[in-house]
This record gives C-alpha cells, structure tokens and sequence, in this order.
C-alpha cells in the first residue's frame, strides 16, 4: 500500500537487505560529483568561486548551476556542458546494487523494475483539470486523485469527489488541515460529519470503540497526513520537493483562496479543502 | 513463548490513530510486547534512556523533533539499537534514503497493515534470535 521507492519495494519484497541498500547508497553518495567540484576540476571555476557557489546555494532555492549563470560566473553552454557531466556521474540505485552483487545482473533488474512499476502503477501521476487557482498545480492533483483511492485502502470507504463543482465552505463538525511547504505550497482541508469521520477512525485504528470529537479529528489529520505523504513521494518523481507541516485540528474554514469540493460518499458527508500557498 | 523471546517494540508517533492501530495489531500478534510509546523525538530520546526494547519504529513527520533527526540521535547513543521508519513519507525517496543511511532496518510506508507488521517482526525476530 502507498507510494514507495525502488529500493523500499526491493527490501519490502525480500529482494535485497537493508545492508545491501546502504552500501549501493553509499557508493551512489561516492560516486557522484557535484557541479561545483566538475566546475573547479575542468578548471572553469576558481577555488572561491567554487566555495561561494556552495555557500550561495545554501542560502537559497535555486541550484548552484542557475547561480553560475545568474551571478555570471559561467556561460550557459559550459554551464550545460557540466550538468550533464554532474548527471553522468550519478549512478541509479539498481546499477548500484548488480555493481555490489545484491542483484544479479541487467534482466534481472529489468525485471524487478516492471513488477515495481506494475505495483505503483495506481499512483501515476493522473491529469484532472482542477479548476480556477488549482489548474496545473501538481500536488494538488496528486492529492484530489489519491483521496478516494486511500480513503478505500485506509477504510474502505468509497467516495467521489467532484472536481468541476466547486462548493461553499461547509460547517461540519470534525475538522482537520495540513499545509505543505515547498515547490508546490498546499494547504489541504478536510471536514465532515461524524458518520464519516468515525468509518475513516475505525478504518485506521481497525477498532470500533467509540470515538470523542478530539480522536475524530485526529483520524482525519492523521488520514491527511497519509494523502500529503503519499503525494509529496509522488511529487519528488517530478524533482520537486515538499515538506510536510504537522496536522491542524478544529479549524472550520479559511480564507476565499480555499477552494471546496464536495465528497459524495455512502459514509457520512465531507468536504475537501484545497489552497495553493 | 517465554518473556525472553519476546520482541520488545516501542512506538514513536504523534497520531493517537495510529498508536492505537498499532497496539491493537501488535497485541494481535504472539510473541511481541509493546514496552511503551512516545509522541515525538524529544519524547522518544528520554523513554530510550530508560527502556532497551528490540525494535523501535517511528514516525518521519513528528513535532518538537522529527523521526530523522531522532533516529540520528538514537542511534549515536545506542549503536545498536534497531529502528524502523512507519511513515505516510517513507515513499519519498529522499527521506527513505537518508533513513536507511541513518541506519533504519526498514522504512514502512502508511498506510500499514497487519501483514506488514508481521513481516516486519518476523525478520526482527530472525535477527534478534541470530543475535544470540
């Protein structure tokens, strides 16, 4: 269940051992050379300006390459030239693992590669059009396809949401709301009744005890909290990173930028909340 | 099974949903004794300081200190101790991998079920008696 990486997947599927993965790990971490350390070794950038580069990049989002260029250090072309130097030097996890003999060889990595792609299949990125702010916002996305797909895995409940309709705000009475931080900034929403919440808190505790307000609203932050992890691993196939803030209970609504769907759902009603941060 | 050969778990997550998912598998499954839980990092260093269980699993995203930050910590004052990531992020690959650097003998991701758990403390289990 839930988004993994290849390496996971191998360990999780008792292909190789967790030692095995370390040290294909740390051979990857060897081996690989950074833009900076290709810049000063083909003698296009000075020791200093190789230390400034580093520490810049520190400092700020973009990547020592687009410093290079943007502080006019490199020209763009050798500057291409050096990230694809930096690319060839990295090797992949499954090269990684047939170089240390954890896999045997081509085949069957390529093999191990479809059975991992046959199982993530159902966490492909999925297009759907979200409207007005949320349009071509990829987490967004990840998070409206994989609410229906978890909340089936997490407790079988069975729901649609209808991304084209937008709905007012709706006050029901379990509340819960994640932000993430990053590329691809989010804030998630998730209100519902107590029907709802009380099927997702059976589905995730696999208990049928009864439930207080406090402990439905931590099913619902703790089912976000699965939503938002699933979508940021999604997302880092994408090369964007996210970070992911702990859940907020009990606030009801926020601002006009929080765009509401409905989730129509034979368990209870819900609302899902999604704001682009 | 006598106490001894037990697996002895202690759980670290902030989501009082998934404490007690988890108890209510582990007390599910012979042979392995929950010794306590701790909500956050913080929390988790302080209980370790008292209690020497076989196998710790964690949460990534936590409060005070996260699952990363404390597994580094662990593991500095207790080398040999054997932890397990369970996390909604164990997906990412940037953090499973820093995890398994770190020195995590699994990385789970949520949602998690019982198979997995077994699975889980089966090996451990495997190693513990390899152990001696």
């Amino acid at each position: 269940m839930g988004v993994k990486f290849f390496g996971q997947f191998l360990i999780a599927h008792n292909h190789v051992l967790a030692d095995d993965l370390r040290k294909a790990l740390q051979m990857m971490e060897e081996r690989k050379k950074s833009f900076c350390a290709l810049g000063i070794e083909a003698g296009h950038l000075s020791l200093e300006q190789g230390e400034r580069l580093v520490e810049l990049e520190k400092t700020c989002i973009l990547t020592a390459s687009q410093i290079a260029i943007d502080e006019g250090m490199l020209p763009v072309e050798v500057v291409e030239d050096l990230v694809e130097e930096e690319r060839k030097s990295r090797i992949k996890i499954g090269e990684a693992l047939i170089e240390i003999g954890a896999l045997k060889d081509e085949n069957h990595l390529a093999s191990l590669l479809e059975s991992f792609h046959v199982e993530q299949a159902e966490y492909d990125f999925a297009d759907l059009n979200l409207p007005g702010g949320l349009a071509g916002h990829i987490l967004a996305e990840y998070v409206a396809d994989f609410v229906p797909k978890l909340a089936e895995k997490v407790s079988s409940i069975k729901l649609k949401i209808d991304y084209q309709e937008p709905v007012e705000a709706a006050s029901y009475e379990v509340v819960a709301s994640l932000v993430v931080y990053g590329e691809s900034a989010l804030r998630v929403h998730l209100s519902s009744d107590r029907i709802f919440a009380r099927d997702l808190f059976y589905g995730l505790t696999a208990c049928l005890q009864e439930a207080d307000l406090e402990a439905l609203q931590a099913a619902l932050a703790e089912f976000l909290n699965i939503v938002l992890g699933n979508a940021i691993a999604a997302l880092e196939r994408h090369d964007i990173t996210a970070e992911l803030d702990t859940p907020v209970l009990g606030i009801s609504e926020y601002g006009k930028e929080m765009t509401y769907f409905s989730l129509a759902s034979t368990n209870g009603k819900a609302t899902l909340g999604l704001e682009p941060l | 099974m006598s106490e001894n050969d037990s697996l002895t778990v202690v759980l670290v997550d902030d989501s009082p949903s998934v404490v007690a998912h988890f108890r209510g598998l582990v007390d599910c499954i012979d042979g392995v004794e929950m010794l306590g839980t701790a909500t956050d990092g913080v929390e988790a260093v302080v209980l370790l300081k008292s209690l020497q269980p076989d196998l710790v699993v964690m949460d990534i995203v936590m409060p005070r200190m996260d699952g990363l930050t404390a597994l580094r910590a662990l593991r500095a004052e207790h080398p040999r101790l054997r932890v397990a990531m369970l996390s909604s992020l164990a997906g990412s690959r940037s953090r499973a991998e820093q995890a398994f650097k770190l020195g995590a003998v699994q990385v789970l991701t949520k949602p998690f079920d019982e198979s997995k758990l077994r699975a889980l403390f089966s090996s451990e289990k495997a190693h513990k008696t390899s152990a001696g």
